[in-house]
C-alpha cells in the first residue's frame, strides 16, 4: 500500500577486514558477527562500528551452516547465528544455532555431546523458580544442573549484544523430554524451554549429508522410549500373573485330590527285610498328578524312606525320598517346637495303571510305625512356579534396564537421586 | 471513514479511526495532524527503518472473533533494540495495538481506568502494582523510547524523535500490561500475548523465501 519494496537481507562490507557481511533479520538483529574476520559488529549503527574485535579468525565447524533452512516440528526456520559455550567449572562445550523465523520469532538448537534440544524462550515464567524442584505449567522440573555458561565463540546475527566471554549464571531443571533452563546475567533473568530432539530429526529437517555428531551416554531430558511400554509391559505382567494363579486354583478345585491307597507300616533297624512292598491300588482318571504323603510320629529324631512308585504293567519306576523331622522343647522363652511329623511329594503325569510301591525306610530311631497315602488328582507347584519364572524373568530385566537408564540420566548431575553424595576429588 | 486533502501535494489522506488525529501521506511522506476537518503539515517524514516484519498497513485479520485492519505503525527504538507498534481499528470501531518485538506479537487494548498508575518518578523495575481492578501486576522494565518513524494513521502525534517512557508490566497467566508516559500524558494498555497463525492474517508483506 505505502509501495514499499519487500524486505531483504542488509548487505555491507566488514569495516575491519573488508568483507562481506549480510544481516538477514534488518531490524530485530542488534549485532552481527563478520564470518571472516569473526569481529563483532554494531547492526543498529550506520556506520557499522566495530563492538569488539576477535582474538582467533579460526572457524569452529558447524553441523548446520550460517543461512540453511529446515524444519523442526513441521516449522520452518533459518539458522542465522552460531555460538559455542563453554560451562567454566566442567569445561563442558556445547553449540547452540539461532533460528528466525518472521512469523514466529527466535527459537534455538542446542546440540551437545551429539544430543539436541529445540529451545523456545519463555514468555511466562514460572512463578516461583528457585529451589530443587520447579512447577511450570502443571509440570514438575527437577534441578539437574546449577553452572556459569561464558560464550567461547559467535558467528552470525543476533538479537542482542553478543561478545565472547559474556558470562551468564545458570540453571537446568529437568522434566524428560523438556528441560527449563534459566539464565543470570547481571542486568536480566530469561527463561526458555528445550524439548529434546532425535538427531534424525534434525538431519532429515535440515537436510544434512555431512556425518551428526555422535551422541553420547543419555542427555538429562532425553525421553526413555522404552518407559511407555514398559508400563505397558508390566500391565499384561499383572494379567498373566493373575491367569496362571486362577489356572492353578481352578485345577485344584475342578479335578480334586482322591484317595486311592493308605496304609500303616513298621520299621525297625534289626529286620532283615529291608524293602515293604505295599498292597496293588489302582490309578485312573486320566494322566494327573500322584500325591504321596509321609506320617511318622517322631519326637527329637529323623525318619525317612526311600519310595519307588512301579508301575506293574510297563514296568516304569517313579523314585522318590520323603524324609520328617520333629525336634521341640524349652529355653528361657518357653516351649519351641521345629520341623513336622507329615510331609508330601507330587509327581507329575502319571498314566493310569496298576501300581504298587517299594518303601525303605531309615530312622535315628531303632523301630517306629508310618504311615503312607496315596491321592490321585493332585497338581504340582513346580509347573505354577516355572511359570511364574519363566514370565517374570522379561519385565523384571526391563525394570533393571529402565533403572540403569536413569542413573545414566544423572550420572553427569551433582543433584542425582541415585547417589547421596558426590566423591569430592 | 474520512477523506482529507494533503496541504502539501494535495493528494487524499484517509482516516480510517474517528480518533485517529496524525497521519503520514502515502505520496508525499508529509506528517499531517488533523484539526477537525483542517490538516496541518508537520514536514516530511524520513522513511522507515527496514525490517522483517510480515505485517502492513492493509492487512487485516480476526481476534476473538472481531474482525480488524491494521491501520497505522509506529516504530519505536530503545537502547536495546526496536518495535513495532501496530495500530489496528476493529469493525465495531473498538481500536487496538498489536506490538511486534523480536517475532513476539502481542495484542492490546486502552484502560480509562488509571487508578494505581503511580507518577514515572516513583517507578522501579521489580515492583508490584495495583491496576484496574486490584489486579496484581509485576513491573519487568522500563525502557526509554524515540519514535523511529511512523506510517499510516495514528490517534497521537507521532513525529520522529517522539520520547516516552514505555514500562512492560505482566501477570501470572500471560497477560501483560504497558504503562506509557510522555508529553502528551500517561497511557494504560493492557492485553496479550497471541500467535500469528491465531489471526487468520490476509493481506500480509509477501517476505523473500518465507
Amino acid at each position: 500500500m505505502a509501495g514499499e519494496t519487500a524486505p531483504k537481507a542488509k548487505v555491507f562490507n566488514c569495516p575491519l577486514c573488508g568483507s562481506t557481511v549480510q544481516i538477514r533479520v534488518p531490524g530485530d538483529t542488534i549485532s552481527v558477527v563478520c564470518t571472516s574476520c569473526k569481529s563483532v559488529i554494531d547492526a543498529r549503527d550506520e556506520n557499522h562500528r566495530i563492538l569488539s574485535e576477535a582474538a582467533s579468525r579460526l572457524n569452529v565447524p558447524q553441523v548446520i551452516p550460517l543461512g540453511q533452512r529446515g524444519r523442526i516440528r513441521g516449522q520452518l526456520w533459518e539458522v542465522i547465528g552460531f555460538m559455542t559455550r563453554m560451562d567454566v567449572e566442567s569445561y563442558f562445550v556445547w553449540s547452540e544455532y539461532l533460528l528466525y523465523n518472521p512469523m514466529r520469532g527466535y527459537r534455538w538448537l542446542t546440540e551437545a555431546d551429539g544430543h539436541w534440544n529445540y529451545v523456545l524462550p519463555l514468555k511466562d515464567p514460572p512463578k516461583n523458580p528457585k529451589g530443587e524442584s520447579v512447577l511450570h505449567m502443571g509440570r514438575t522440573y527437577r534441578l539437574y544442573h546449577n553452572g556459569r555458561a561464558t560464550v567461547q565463540y559467535v558467528v552470525g546475527e543476533f538479537y542482542w549484544l553478543v561478545f565472547v566471554g559474556e558470562t551468564v549464571a545458570t540453571r537446568d531443571l529437568i522434566c524428560p523430554p523438556e528441560m527449563l533452563s534459566i539464565e543470570k546475567s547481571k542486568t536480566e533473568i530469561t527463561y526458555s524451554i528445550g524439548e529434546y530432539l532425535s538427531p534424525d530429526e534434525v538431519r532429515e529437517g535440515f537436510k544434512i549429508t555431512t556425518p551428526m555428531p555422535v551422541a553420547i551416554g543419555v542427555a538429562p531430558n532425553q525421553p526413555d522410549l522404552l518407559a511407555g511400554r514398559v508400563k505397558e509391559l508390566l500391565k499384561i505382567w499383572g494379567l498373566f500373573l493373575i491367569a496362571i494363579m486362577m489356572i492353578q486354583f481352578l485345577s485344584i478345585v475342578i479335578t480334586g485330590e482322591k484317595e486311592v491307597y493308605s496304609g500303616g507300616y513298621s520299621y525297625d533297624r534289626t529286620d532283615p527285610v529291608k524293602t515293604k512292598t505295599s498292597p496293588s491300588f489302582e490309578l485312573t482318571g486320566g494322566e494327573t498328578g500322584v500325591k504321596i504323603g509321609l506320617h511318622a510320629p517322631v519326637l527329637n529324631h529323623w525318619f525317612e524312606s526311600q519310595m519307588d512308585l512301579v508301575n506293574e504293567t510297563t514296568g516304569d519306576v517313579d523314585e522318590l525320598e520323603l524324609g520328617v523331622e520333629y525336634y521341640e522343647g524349652r529355653d528361657d522363652e518357653g516351649l519351641w517346637s521345629e520341623g513336622s511329623r507329615y510331609t508330601s511329594a507330587i509327581l507329575p503325569a502319571v498314566p493310569d495303571g496298576k501300581y504298587h510301591l517299594n518303601l525303605e525306610g531309615s530312622s535315628s530311631m531303632p523301630d517306629i510305625l508310618y504311615s503312607i497315602t496315596v491321592k490321585r488328582g493332585a497338581i504340582p507347584m513346580s509347573n505354577f512356579l516355572m511359570a511364574l519364572f519363566l514370565i517374570s524373568i522379561f519385565p523384571l530385566l526391563l525394570i533393571w534396564r529402565q533403572k540403569r537408564f536413569e542413573m545414566a540420566r544423572w550420572s553427569q548431575s551433582d543433584f542425582s537421586p541415585y547417589h547421596v553424595h558426590k566423591d569430592e576429588e | 471513514m474520512l477523506k482529507l486533502g494533503c496541504p502539501a501535494c494535495g493528494a487524499e489522506i484517509i482516516f480510517k479511526s474517528k480518533v485517529s488525529v496524525f497521519g503520514v501521506c502515502t505520496y508525499c511522506s508529509s506528517m499531517v495532524v488533523r484539526h477537525d476537518l483542517n490538516l496541518e503539515t508537520l514536514g516530511k517524514m524520513a522513511e522507515l527503518p527496514a525490517d522483517m516484519s510480515p505485517l502492513q498497513i492493509g492487512t487485516r485479520g480476526k481476534f476473538e472473533n472481531s474482525a480488524f485492519e491494521i491501520v497505522g505503525r509506529l516504530k519505536v527504538r530503545w537502547e536495546g533494540g526496536s518495535w513495532n507498534e501496530w495500530y489496528v481499528l476493529f469493525e465495531n470501531a473498538k481500536e487496538g495495538w498489536l506490538a511486534e518485538a523480536q517475532g513476539s506479537f502481542m495484542m492490546s487494548f486502552s484502560e480509562s481506568n488509571l487508578s494505581g498508575v503511580p507518577r514515572r518518578e516513583t517507578l522501579e523495575a521489580g515492583q508490584t502494582l495495583k491496576l484496574l481492578k486490584n489486579l496484581e501486576f509485576h513491573v519487568d522494565d522500563i525502557k526509554e523510547a524515540t519514535c523511529a518513524g511512523s506510517e499510516g494513521e495514528l490517534p497521537m502525534k507521532c513525529p520522529k524523535g517522539r520520547v516516552s517512557t514505555s514500562v512492560d508490566l505482566s501477570r501470572e497467566g500471560g497477560e501483560f500490561a504497558c504503562i506509557d508516559y510522555s508529553e502528551d500524558g500517561v497511557r494504560l494498555f493492557t492485553g496479550k500475548y497471541v500467535d500469528l497463525d491465531e489471526l487468520k492474517l490476509t493481506g500480509l508483506r509477501e517476505i523473500d523465501g518465507w
